[in-house]
Formats: structure tokens, C-alpha cells, sequence
């Protein structure tokens, strides 16, 4: 009777202990679905900041884009005698003013490369506004106050 | 007799389905350390000076050169060739900001404010506790 009372004694009392390693490891179960809840939770802030970033990429060559095709029509411009405007013949007619011309436009054109690989913008180039104030090579990098009508 | 020997013989049989085991979850996570490469300093262009030369104007321009001690070369290109190169410098330059666009979208993307990420992790992630026979 002793012996039967004794192991029914150290049986309850290993269902006890059985009992308490079942509650830990609901715990743990509870633990690892608010680990994976984070997880979840990053992974959709991952995708919104890449979708941001793509945006944003996208507008970027959006604008650069845009100058390429504002160089090919300044360059096949039509002039007021409905004729394609030819560099070469203005320079024929007033190499003086054409040198002037280019010299100022490959300064200018220098300031753009340096902008574009991250030099900060002067104060004027900030504040430019008329377009005899603004870069007339790459005013959407230099410039970002001035607006081309 | 035969009672207990029963009894002894139901708790060795009840015994075997003993079959619950502890849960180990391990989290271990580490974190690479940031590359932090510094952006290079803008590269200063040379200034260079272009001068127009007609057929016209040929010798006063060689006569300048040549007044300024100036080798009286010229490398020149044509008005058509002289579009391309302009041309082709936009191309550069857009390319430039590209890639400094695309390059600033990784640093963004991989490497956020340290402390943000401290605080997501404080916030978010799972402390695993000692479950262990200690307690």
C-alpha cells in the first residue's frame, strides 16, 4: 500500500513538472510568433522603402532624360528663316562671339560635372532664378530655384 | 502482493509516455558592421579655353599663339563633331548622377541611422529567456 501511495505520490508529481515545461513552452510558441510578427513588420517596411527608392530613382532619370532630349532639340533648333541652326555657320559669320559662346558654356558645363559628382551649390547658384542668372547647361542640377519656361 | 506488483508495473508503463520534451529556440543574430565608405571630393575641372578657327582668321589666331608663346597647334573638331561632344559630356554627367543616386539609395536602404536600429530591435525582437532547470 506504502509502495502504491508513494508512486502515485511521484506521479502527480511529474505531471506537475510535466505541466510546468507545458507552460514554458507556450511561452516560447508566444515568443516565436512575436519574433516572426517583427519580422513580418520589417519585411513590409523593407518594401516601402523600396518602392520609395525606386520612385525616386525613376524620377531621376526623369529628369536627366528630359535634358538629353532639351540638347538634341537645342542643338536641331529652327531659326527664324525656318533653317536648322548651324553652329558652324555662326561661327563663320562672328567667331568672336561664338568663342565667347563656347567658352562660357564649357565653364559652365565643368560646374555641371562637378555638381554632379556632389559639390555643393554656391549661394548664387541657389538663388538664380532669371535665366541670365541660371546655368545654361545643366540648370536642373545648379539651379534649383529657376524654372525654364 | 500481486496489487502492488501492479500498481509498480502501471507507473512503469505510465512512465513511458513521458514524452515531452523542452523547447530550444535559439536567436542568435549578428549584425555585419557598416561599410561607411566616404563619397570621394568632387574632382575640379580644368578650365579650358576654346578658340574658333575659320579660314578666315586662321593667321591672326596663329599669330596670337604664337605672340603668347603658345605652340601654334590646333586640335579642333567641327561644328557637327563639337554637338556630339557636347553630347557626349551630358551623357556623362547624367551617368555621374545615377550611379551617385543609385549608390546614396544603397547607403539609405543598408546602412539607416544606427540608432533606428537599435530602438527596432529593442522594440521588435525577441529576447530569448533561460527556460532551463535552473530556475
Amino acid at each position: 500500500m506504502i509502495l502504491g501511495a508513494g508512486g502515485g505520490l511521484w506521479y502527480v508529481q511529474h505531471l506537475k513538472a510535466e505541466n510546468e515545461i507545458l507552460k514554458l513552452n507556450n511561452e516560447k510558441l508566444e515568443g516565436a510568433v512575436e519574433n516572426q510578427k517583427a519580422v513580418i513588420e520589417q519585411q513590409l517596411a523593407d518594401i516601402k522603402q523600396q518602392k520609395e527608392i525606386n520612385q525616386n530613382l525613376s524620377k531621376v532619370n526623369e529628369g536627366l532624360n528630359k535634358d538629353l532630349n532639351n540638347l538634341d532639340e537645342k542643338y536641331n533648333k529652327i531659326n527664324a528663316s525656318g533653317q536648322r541652326r548651324d553652329v558652324g555657320d555662326l561661327a563663320l559669320n562672328k567667331p568672336k562671339s561664338v568663342e565667347l559662346i563656347l567658352n562660357k558654356y564649357n565653364k559652365e558645363n565643368n560646374r555641371c560635372i562637378e555638381i554632379a559628382q556632389g559639390s555643393a551649390l554656391t549661394e548664387a547658384e541657389k538663388n538664380a532664378t532669371k535665366k541670365s542668372q541660371a546655368n545654361s547647361v545643366c540648370p536642373e542640377l545648379a539651379n534649383p530655384n529657376y524654372v525654364d519656361y | 502482493m500481486k496489487g502492488i506488483a501492479l500498481i509498480f508495473l502501471a507507473t512503469i508503463f505510465l512512465q513511458g509516455c513521458n514524452t515531452t520534451k523542452s523547447l530550444e529556440i535559439f536567436t542568435k543574430e549578428v549584425e555585419r558592421t557598416p561599410l561607411n565608405l566616404e563619397m570621394p571630393p568632387a574632382e575640379v575641372m580644368e578650365q579650358v579655353r576654346i578658340i574658333v578657327v575659320t579660314s578666315e582668321n586662321q593667321e591672326e589666331v596663329f599669330a596670337k599663339l604664337k605672340e603668347q608663346n603658345i605652340d601654334p597647334v590646333i586640335f579642333g573638331y567641327s561644328d557637327e563633331d563639337w554637338e556630339l561632344v557636347q553630347k557626349n559630356n551630358a551623357r556623362l554627367r547624367s551617368q555621374i548622377v545615377r550611379l551617385r543616386a543609385i549608390i546614396e539609395a544603397y547607403k539609405q536602404y543598408y546602412e539607416a541611422p544606427k540608432d533606428t536600429q537599435e530602438n527596432k530591435s529593442n522594440k521588435k525582437e525577441f529576447q530569448p529567456k533561460d527556460f532551463g532547470k535552473k530556475d
